[in-house]
Order: C-alpha cells, then structure tokens, then sequence
C-alpha cells in the first residue's frame, strides 16, 4: 500500500478529486478523520498542513506526497519532485499597500519591514536583489501586518488577488508561480518502485 | 538538564556497546577483504578540501581560523584527507592501497553536525573498473554481513553527464541542469530540456529521469542515448554485468549525482528498507589526488554509520552487566582486594570493584540494580585468609567463601 501526504487547504480538494478521477475510490465523507484508506485498500492517504510536508517526505513516513511548489522552495524539501499536476496555480508576490510611496521593490528604502510566511524565500529574494530588509516571519493573516504598520510590505501567496483587494493591497512584484507538484521520498522511491511507477502512470492518465 | 550540542548526541554504555558491535563486524569483515585501517586527523586545512568538496558540501563546513591564522576546518569528508595523506607519506606505495576508515565528519545539517562514517579506499588501482566492481559488491556484501537484506543498489556513470554538460548548446543551462539533477527535480529538468535546441539532447535530457530500473530495463534503451555518450553506457553495462555476476541485485540510474564535486566517473548508492535516505554510497574520483600534486586513480565509498545503527538498534541491544562484583567490609586491607581481583580477572572474567561502603544486604541490591551476575562480599581477613559471600544474583543464593 502507498502511503500519500495530502496538503490541508486549497490543495486538498483538488488532490483528492485527482485521485478519485484515476479511479481510485476515495469516501467523499470522512468526517473529522487525518487517515483515509480507498476501498481497495491500495492507498493510505494522510492528511497534514503543508508546511509539515517536508518533515513526513524526508523521514520517509509517507512515499508520496502532493505539495505545493512554494513549500517545496521555502523549506528546501529533500525529495523528488516527480509531476507538475497543474493546479493550485498561485504565485508568490510582493505587495504593499495602496497608499504606500514604493511603487516597485527597486524604490524600497535600506531595512525596509518585510512581513512573511516564507522567510527562506524572502530573504534568498532580497539577498539576490543585493538589498538589506527586514523580515518578520508570520504564521498567518499576513495581509493585515502592513495596514497596522508591523510592516511595509507583505510577500505572500496571491491566487486570485481578492485578499489583497480586500485589505487595500497591490502586488508590485512577483517571486515564483506554484502549483501542486507529485513527490517522492528518496529512499522509498527506490524500494517501492514498482508501485509508485504504476500510480505516476495512473495519476498521468487522470491529468490528460 | 543540559543537553549536548545541536546536532550532536551523546551515548551511554549501552548505545556505545550497540555501535562498536555494529563497528567491529564492518571492520572484521573489512580485514577479511584485505582492507587495511587508516586515521586522519579530525582538523584540515581548508583551501585544498574546498576545491573537492563542491558548493553544496562547503556550505556545511564547520571553519575556523587556526592560531597561525590559516583557516582550518573539522573534517567534512574523510577520503579528502586520506588523499592528503597518501599523498604526503605513501606516494610510493605499493599500489593499489586498500585502505578503510572509521571516524567522524562534521557538516551542519537539519539532522546531525557530527556524523559517524567508514568507508573504504581503493587507491591506485589500474584495473579501474575490476576496482569499481570491487566496492559495489564490497558495500553489498558489508551490509548483508551485518544482517540488512532488502538492500537497493543503484549504479550510474557520472562521466556520461559530465560529458553532457561539456556541450557547448548547454552553456545557457549548465548551472540550472546541474541544480535539478541534485535536487532531483524532474520538472524543472524538463522544463530545461524544452529550451535546448538539439532534439536529441534535448529527449535524453528528458529521459533522463526514466533511464532508472533494472538493468535490463535501461540497458535495453540504448537508442535513447546520443552516440557521444555510448562508451560511458558501455563502460556501465560491463561493470553491471560483473556485479551481476558476483550474485549482487542493482539497479541503473543515469541521473545520479553526488552533492560532493569530486566525482568523475562509475558511481552508487545504497538504500535499505527503513531508511529514509541513502545509507551510504561512492564511486570514482580520479581527479583528486592531483589536488595533492600527485597523479593517481582512486575510488571509494562511504556508510552512514549513525543510520546504520538506527537501524539495527534493537537487534544489537544488550544490556552492560559485570561478571562479578566485588563489595567488601571496611577495613580489609586493599591488596587483599586487588588480589582477588585479579585471580578472577586472570580467568577472563569481567571484575568490577565497588567503592562505596555498603552492608551485606546494601551489596545485594547494588548488584541486582548492576545486574551483574555475581556478587562477592568480603567480610573479614582471618588467619588462614579471607572470608565471605558469594551471592547469585539470578538464582538469589548466596554461599559462604573463603580465598587464601
């Protein structure tokens, strides 16, 4: 039996409606439960937040995982990264309020207040740039860090752009495009080869 | 409680016992091979290894500035030094060396900072392939030796991607190739290969990924690789034939690169059911030694010996206990002590003297807690000797001794 990380989220419908569409009979009801087998037992799915992907991939706990393209960057996940599955399309991007004076990143000041999720990525985004910021890691509600002045620009995840919109934010740039991406830990996918060669078939056949 | 460093660990008798069982087997069987033991200092210098270690690896050093003010570094990688060292003091041979080692390295990771690793060294060996053959099977069989079955072995031959990246239509994409083969990251592999022009460069680079399997399986897909990159093909299906033949299961891999720069040619890795990560790997490194000044082919491999131990923990667990404990009553005169210790110890028996003073009744429960099998109480010095117990911890009996 494969065991697959599936994201909490905006990943998780997708993951499972993509699983269901390669014929694999995933319950539509589970309730509350993190751990879902399909009726043939063939899958074992484990449902966890995305950025605890990387710990479950590396240590082997789970052989495949559905992860997006952000995590996989921010946390330098060791793995293989298998397929593009195409959803989930979202980019990172720098954004600032709308009354802010910086209308792109070249016009931010030295020690400029950064508020993020993805440290990592910011600071490698920032130090390519040759600018010194300041990054505050943020769990979450990133969008209200500028608005009560923690800080002056927020990089975070924009899919359609309505949160921003909301909270009077504009993008000025963009970092990376994610989508949801099929990996593998290192060692299982050498050892359960087979298996996991005959879900990629199954799971390619489920995109087209 | 103050634990030890990030990324390091400490061990009590028990986990030492378990590791040197472990240690002691892979080294036995080492020997057995005509492998002999090297050490090398856990301080290098830092300019040479540098340039061996590839950007990945440095960027994990542990540096510092020694008090001459050169910059030295705890050894990240034991087969640089042992390179150093051949190179100083047995550029005369008698080639080839086959040497092994057992020591620790020191990278900072997620994980651990201080690794344990052994490996072992073939150095100058003209027969280079019988080599390479030599240590896939070697890290094989040192694996089963220790009683790991469900072992993955994969092989490839780093001169066929080197050679590719030699294309002069690559020089755009070099780095960003060279990163999604470390990072195995098949998208961006094929994202790149979409942008090369050479429709068949561009289709290897894509088929890259699924030139894994059996030999068989990828042997058989030859037309799949450019004229240019046969021979080293060629040179991998010969060697896989031989590690066939001395009865070792493998697999291909084309796409297999090490972190670690100084690889130049056959290649491999291990894996073993209920390891995460690769438990160990090598290959050829021919241009190495020649960061010595000194011109010679050389190969190896490495074994994580902390996964190793993971691994097998609870197989190779046992409980420290003493043969024999010996207590005694205040006031005994200690050559008496000594003496009888060593009587016993002259048999082979494993004495432990204790040195706190206990009653008779204190001594039993300090031996059961000991676990030790037996404990001797010397009570008192008498004209023809001394006199006491011995108590038997399993059996819980005790008999009256006298020892002249």
């Amino acid at each position: 039996m494969l065991k697959i990380a599936v994201p909490k989220g905006v990943l998780f419908e997708p993951s499972l409606k993509l699983l269901q569409n390669c014929g694999y009979s995933i319950p539509s009801d589970f309730g509350r439960k993190l751990l879902i087998e399909d009726s043939k037992q063939e899958l074992s799915l484990i449902i966890v937040r995305p950025f605890d992907m990387p710990l479950y991939v590396e240590e082997g706990v789970v052989d495949l995982a559905f992860v997006g393209k952000d995590v996989i960057e921010e946390t330098s996940m060791a793995c293989f990264e298998l397929m593009d599955l195409g959803y989930g399309l979202c980019r990172l991007s720098v954004a600032v309020p709308k009354y802010s004076p910086y209308r792109s990143v070249e016009d931010f000041h030295p020690f400029i207040k950064i508020g993020s999720k993805y440290q990592n990525l910011a600071e490698k985004y920032f130090m390519q740039k040759g600018m010194q910021v300041r990054i505050f890691p943020l769990g979450g509600s990133v969008e209200i860090s500028p608005i009560v002045g923690l800080s002056d620009a927020i990089i975070d995840l924009v899919s359609t752009g309505n949160t921003l919109k909301a909270n009077n934010l504009e993008e000025i740039e963009t970092i990376l495009f994610s989508t949801s991406r099929l990996v593998a830990n290192d060692a299982n996918y050498r050892l359960k080869r087979k298996e996991i060669n005959s879900f990629i078939t199954k799971i390619n056949g489920g995109i087209l | 409680m103050i634990k030890s460093p990030s990324g390091s660990m400490d061990m009590i008798p028990e986990e030492v016992f378990c590791r040197s069982t472990i240690e002691n087997k892979i080294k036995a069987f080492w020997e057995k091979n005509g492998f002999v033991r090297v050490s090398t200092p856990i301080i290098e210098h830092w300019d040479k290894l540098q340039v061996a270690l590839g950007d990945n690896l440095v960027d994990k050093t542990i540096r510092f500035i020694d008090r001459f003010g050169e910059v030295s570094v705890l050894s990240p990688d034991l087969t640089v030094s042992i390179a150093r060292m051949v190179s100083a003091r047995k550029k005369n041979g008698p080639f080839p060396l086959k040497y092994f080692y057992l020591g620790d390295v020191f990278r900072v990771t997620s994980e651990q900072s201080e690794i344990r690793q052994c490996g072992v060294e073939i150095i100058g060996a003209d027969k280079k392939s019988i080599a390479d053959v030599e240590l896939a099977v070697l890290i094989f069989m040192t694996l089963r030796e220790l009683g790991i079955n469900n072992i993955y072995l994969e092989i490839g031959n780093f001169e066929i991607l080197r050679e590719l990246l030699k294309l002069e239509i690559l020089d755009d994409y070099r780095q960003s190739l060279i990163d999604a083969l470390l990072k195995k990251d098949w998208v961006s592999l094929n994202a790149i290969a979409n942008k090369v022009s050479d429709s068949k460069i561009s289709e290897f680079i894509k088929n890259l990924p699924k030139l894994t399997g059996t030999p068989e399986e990828v042997f058989s897909n030859i037309n799949l690789i450019p004229d240019f990159l046969i021979p080293g093909m060629k040179n991998l299906e010969n060697i896989s034939k031989e590690i066939k033949n001395a009865g070792v299961k493998h697999y291909i891999n084309l796409a297999l690169v090490n972190e670690i720069s100084y690889y130049t040619g056959f290649i491999f890795q291990v894996f073993v059911t209920g390891s995460s990560k690769s438990i160990g790997g090598g290959g050829r490194y021919d241009d190495l030694y020649s960061l010595f000044n000194f011109k010679c082919p050389s190969s190896g491999f490495g074994i994580n010996v902390d996964k190793i131990y993971e691994l097998l923990k609870a197989s190779y667990f046992k409980t420290i206990n003493t043969d024999v404990l010996l207590c005694f009553n205040d006031g005994i005169p200690l050559h008496w002590i000594w003496t009888m210790a060593a009587s016993y110890r002259d048999q082979g028996i494993i004495v432990e003297i204790d040195l706190k003073s206990r009653n008779f009744d204190e001594a039993i429960e300090f031996s059961k807690n000991k676990k030790a099998q037996r404990m001797v109480y010397i009570l008192k010095l008498e004209s023809s000797g001394i006199s006491g117990w011995i108590f038997d911890t399993h059996n819980e009996s005790k008999e009256r001794m006298t020892f002249c």
